[in-house]
């Protein structure tokens, strides 16, 4: 199971020397945070998508 | 420590020369800025004399383009060694090649092109050339470019695998045409990139030694199987197309900087790592490559090296380049 976004900022930030370096990326976390989450959501429906659905064909490249 | 500064300014002094050599484009995020003539300072450890640097209109570094007639061109495109950092114009493997061959030889190279945006390249801007060939140089380190969204102060494009396994590419935004922008999206990007990696326990923003670099070590090698699966459909995308248009596509591998630095410290550090997966990949899709690392290495000596300290091919390797090249084609009659 992969681990939650909020904890792998926290973990991140904690990571960092120094009071300054981890306070920079508690704030980079918090500010970029909506975005990362909404990047996972999208990635988990379409894993979910992809599940549900038959896959067919090969070396399909959709924008090309 | 001395070892890594002196890295981190080379690196710093390239940016700083290419300043104005490069701007915006919507297609690939960033190209040669067109009809431009600069003496840089190159940035190459250990100094070396400024260079020329004249952009055609193309924004290629390259002679104004001719039609090649029937025969068409060879087009090199790959990064910073097919563009040339740190040797003149005429010492670099392509213009070697055009003396030698005495056909059109087109140089699309540009400093740190990912191989999404060489893919790009050949599919949207090389077809003016009519190239009859497409060699693409590629070091084999520069694979992780496919995972940077930003590179130089650009935003580019990037594929990504569906979940289905497909390829996607999410296309450079407009917008992104303006510097602040630029800015602020790659920061999110940088976050984003060093946040995924750290879920992968990589650290590559503190104590970055790139002797150590993860894509060397053999207990990271998951992280990366995901770049070789990426770099995989991306160079079908390249296969496809040339074969789709007559075109004879070969890759040239470099010789990684590392390997001149000596053996592996360890079992578990293989500096031969990215090459060999990048080989493994070509030879899955039957794509042709030329290795330059034998070669490279052969013909480097302390006295007499092949390449600058910071791996970049000086105008020995450039030659060394440029006649492997040549004997590989006309063994495979592409000439």
């Amino acid at each position: 199971m992969s681990e939650r976004l909020e904890s792998l900022i926290v973990r991140l930030a904690m990571s960092k020397a120094g009071l300054a370096g981890r306070l920079r990326y508690f704030l980079l976390g918090g500010f970029f945070y909506p975005l990362l989450r909404r990047e996972e959501h999208l990635k988990s429906v379409q894993a979910r998508e992809a599940s549900e659905a038959s896959a067919a064909g090969d070396d399909v490249y959709p924008l090309f | 420590m001395n070892f890594i500064s002196s890295k981190l300014r080379n690196r710093q002094a390239i940016k700083n020369s290419e300043k104005g050599l490069y701007t915006f484009d919507p297609a690939l995020g960033f190209w040669g800025q067109a009809n431009v003539e600069r003496t840089i300072t190159s940035g190459i450890s250990p100094p070396q004399p400024d260079i020329f640097v004249s952009h055609n209109s193309d924004g290629n570094r390259d002679i104004a383009y001719e039609s090649g007639g029937p025969e068409g061109s060879l087009v090199c495109i790959g990064g910073s060694h097919s563009w040339g950092a740190g040797v003149d114009q005429e010492s670099r493997y392509s213009d070697l090649l055009r003396q030698a061959c005495g056909r059109q030889v087109v140089n699309m190279g540009h400093c740190s092109l990912g191989l999404d945006q060489v893919c790009i390249a050949i599919l949207n801007r090389s077809a003016k050339f009519d190239p009859k060939v497409v060699i693409v140089e590629q070091y084999p380190w520069s694979v992780v470019r496919l995972l940077n969204g930003y590179v130089n102060g650009y935003v580019k494009p990037l594929f990504s695998l569906d979940s289905n396994g497909d390829l996607q590419l999410k296309k450079v935004p407009r917008y992104v045409r303006w510097k602040p922008v630029r800015r602020g999206i790659g920061a999110y990007y940088a976050y984003r990139k060093e946040l995924n990696e750290f879920r992968s326990g990589i650290d590559l923003a503190s104590q970055y030694d790139p002797m150590a670099d993860p894509i060397f070590l053999h207990w990271k090698a998951d992280y990366y199987d995901s770049i070789a699966r990426l770099s995989g459909k991306v160079i079908g995308v390249m296969r496809d197309h040339c074969r789709q248009n007559g075109i004879h596509l070969i890759f040239a591998l470099g010789a990684i900087y590392q390997e001149f630095q000596g053996s592996n410290p360890s079992k578990l550090v293989d500096y031969s790592l990215p090459r060999k997966r990048l080989q493994r990949t070509l030879d899955e899709l039957k794509v042709p490559y030329v290795d330059m690392h034998g070669p490279i290495m052969a013909a480097h000596t302390d006295k007499d090296p092949a390449v600058f300290e910071d791996g970049h091919l000086n105008v020995k390797g450039h030659r060394v380049f440029s006649e492997v090249m040549k004997r590989e084609l006309e063994t495979r009659g592409w000439l």
